[in-house]
């Protein structure tokens, strides 16, 4: 009853309540500018580290380096050594007390997140490991920081802490390296990081947090008294952060360039199964548009958006019935909002597998003129005034005028255009010359 | 004389500026053992140290006492955070400088940005809790892009609106700290 009554003044009493406001503005602020979609489970799990780990965690470990100092700063240090609390129940509480408030921050960050999706999402559902690695990473900032502010007390220690809590997060993050083909890819360093997550090292990771937090509390109970279980407690902390680290590295996927495969850091092949993707969802008619479950919410006006998309096509020689439109994508933004993308649909109504080129792209002036044409209609990324790689399908110049100039034709010379050259356009026998 | 030696004693200039030179060469030894350091990264982090470190001396333990004193003391505050923060620059410069790569600038920029923010800061919530607002800051900006205004810390090279961003932050902070009495308020929680 003692410590609770005393664990409530300290939370009610401590600097970390200002960090409560800040996190909830960081993790809105996060949201926003992140774009989170909220009917999806894997942008809410994304988003449930990095909307609030990167400020949270520095931040605790600063906030638990000011608190460590505060009975020094007012001289009641000794008043308080004769207390008959023991002292480490003391330091408990006031860690307990500096703790709660960003786990309560983060923890009503995550549980408006969950309300927001849970109704509303068609596929998957909330990870629990994202929570349980930040809430583990949030304790394990608190206790190192209240561990320096504690050894060392000074002004600096709390800034230092927070600004070192900070890089460190950083640099693991941002690990990374130079593969032999010379793309760049994040190291296993890179999975120790708060903000990363990925399931196979879930655990790991929590294990590592939560070995770090066991060294930080041990390690501040050895300097106040030095006997043999406490010694013992600091090793088996210390044990728990080194499997972590362990099994943090051996859970990352690698590949093996040798034997073309993807290995874990044993040399164990990872099966295939564990990265199959689901069965997609099919909707729509005479246009069936096909998504990942995930994408239902926006599934109907996709069918709409395809069956405007395919209308001037509907009943030319050699266009399907029903169309299949497989080949989407999945766009979000801040104008236009999220939606299913289509773009990649067209490639397929205005050219024959055979006819794509190198990259699977049209290649062909004529057919890409009639693509800008009909991702005009649709609203889509025409690529038109970009940047040309040769080969990669971006279209001309002159097909994007071309498609701009078919575009103006009234409806009926469209139509008879097409009836006549449709064809001949798919199989890639005509040059922008064909075009009206 | 007296009455200066005794106002940086009171800020802990000494400290101050053994933490100013360790973040310094920090800076340096990033920026030669990481040579694929991406620049935006280092323009946004690396001159987090010494703006905390210049945010959180501006603090004095003496409060009221200071409002009382015979010597108007807000030109004594100006010069004394505008001389760290020159040292700070100073410093950072001749890392940067010594590594050989060219972001004097950016990284200029980015400091003089973060100590007025820190300053501001310090003002609102007192100056032991200065360094929260550059961090939070620096945090908010990771994800940004860097062709977003708001992403000012880390925009290279360097353009007029960043600059503009973060003198202006500068000046702001440094006549905040000069003006302000030292608050002791929330930070003595």
């Amino acid at each position: 009853m003692t410590t609770l009554r005393l664990f409530a003044i300290e939370a009610r009493h401590n600097a970390a309540l200002l960090l409560v406001p800040i996190i909830l503005l960081f993790a809105w602020y996060m949201l926003d500018s992140q774009l989170w979609e909220p009917y999806l489970w894997s942008s809410t799990n994304e988003l449930l580290r990095k909307s609030v780990a990167p400020l949270a965690a520095p931040a605790t470990a600063g906030a638990g380096a000011w608190m460590a100092g505060r009975n020094r700063r007012r001289s009641i240090s000794d008043l308080l050594a004769t207390t008959p609390l023991p002292a480490m129940r003391r330091h408990l509480t006031l860690v307990a007390g500096t703790i709660v408030w960003a786990v309560l921050g983060y923890l009503l960050v995550a549980g408006y997140m969950f309300a927001r999706t849970a109704p509303n999402a068609t596929w998957s559902g909330p990870e629990m490991w994202p929570i349980a690695t930040a809430v583990a990473a949030l304790l394990a900032h608190a206790a190192w920081g209240y561990l320096a502010g504690y050894r060392i007390p000074s002004r600096f220690t709390a800034p230092l802490a927070g600004v070192v809590a900070f890089v460190v997060q950083l640099y693991l993050s941002g690990s990374m390296t130079v593969q032999t083909d010379g793309t760049r890819t994040s190291t296993w360093l890179a999975r120790l990081a708060v903000s990363d997550f990925t399931p196979r090292v879930a655990a790991w990771q929590a294990l590592f947090y939560a070995g770090l937090t066991g060294v930080g509390l041990a390690a501040l109970w050895l300097m106040l008294r030095r006997d043999v279980l406490r010694g013992l407690l600091l090793t088996v902390a210390v044990t728990s952060v080194v499997a972590g680290v362990i099994g943090v590295w051996a859970a990352t996927p690698r590949w093996d360039w040798a034997n073309n495969r993807l290995v874990d850091g044993w040399g164990n092949t990872i099966s295939a199964e564990e990265y199959i993707a689901p069965e997609p969802v099919c909707r729509g008619e005479e246009v069936v548009v096909c998504v990942h479950p995930q994408f239902q919410p926006w599934l109907d006006r996709a069918v709409a958006d395809a069956e405007y998309l395919v209308a001037p096509l509907q009943g030319l020689p050699g266009i399907a019935s029903p169309i299949e439109c497989r080949k989407i994508g999945f766009g979000t933004g801040r104008h236009d909002g999220t939606r299913i993308v289509l773009d990649g649909c067209v490639e397929h109504l205005v050219a024959d597998a055979s006819a794509l080129g190198q990259y699977g792209r049209i290649e062909n002036e004529a057919q890409q003129a009639i693509s800008v044409w009909l991702l005009n209609r649709i609203g889509g990324h025409t690529m038109c005034g970009m940047s040309v790689h040769p080969g990669m399908g971006f279209p001309s110049a002159a097909a994007c005028d071309a498609g701009e100039r078919f575009a103006a034709l009234p409806e009926t010379e469209q139509q008879f255009w097409l009836e006549a050259h449709y064809a001949d356009l798919r199989a890639g026998m005509l040059t922008l010359a064909d075009l009206p | 004389m007296r009455l200066a030696v005794l106002f940086l004693r009171t800020r802990l200039v000494g400290p101050a500026l053994v933490w100013l030179v360790v973040a310094a060469l920090l800076a340096w030894f990033c920026l030669v053992r990481y040579d694929d350091l991406p620049l935006d990264l280092a323009a946004l982090a690396l001159p987090l140290l010494p703006a905390v470190v210049i945010g959180v001396t501006a603090r004095s333990p003496f409060g009221d006492v200071e409002e009382v004193a015979s010597q108007p003391l807000p030109l004594f505050r100006l010069l004394y955070l505008a001389g760290l923060l020159v040292i700070g620059i100073a410093l950072l410069i001749g890392a940067a400088s010594v590594a050989g790569i060219d972001l004097r600038l950016a990284l200029v920029r980015t400091l003089v940005g973060y100590t007025g923010l820190a300053l501001l800061c310090g003002r609102i919530l007192g100056h032991r809790l200065a360094w929260l607002a550059p961090l939070a800051y620096a945090a908010a900006t990771l994800y940004l892009n860097a062709a977003s205004r708001w992403a000012w810390p880390k925009q290279v090279p360097v353009e007029g609106w960043s600059l503009f961003c973060g003198l202006s932050l500068g000046a702001l902070g440094l006549l905040a700290a000069a003006q302000a009495t030292p608050r002791d308020e929330p930070d003595e929680l």
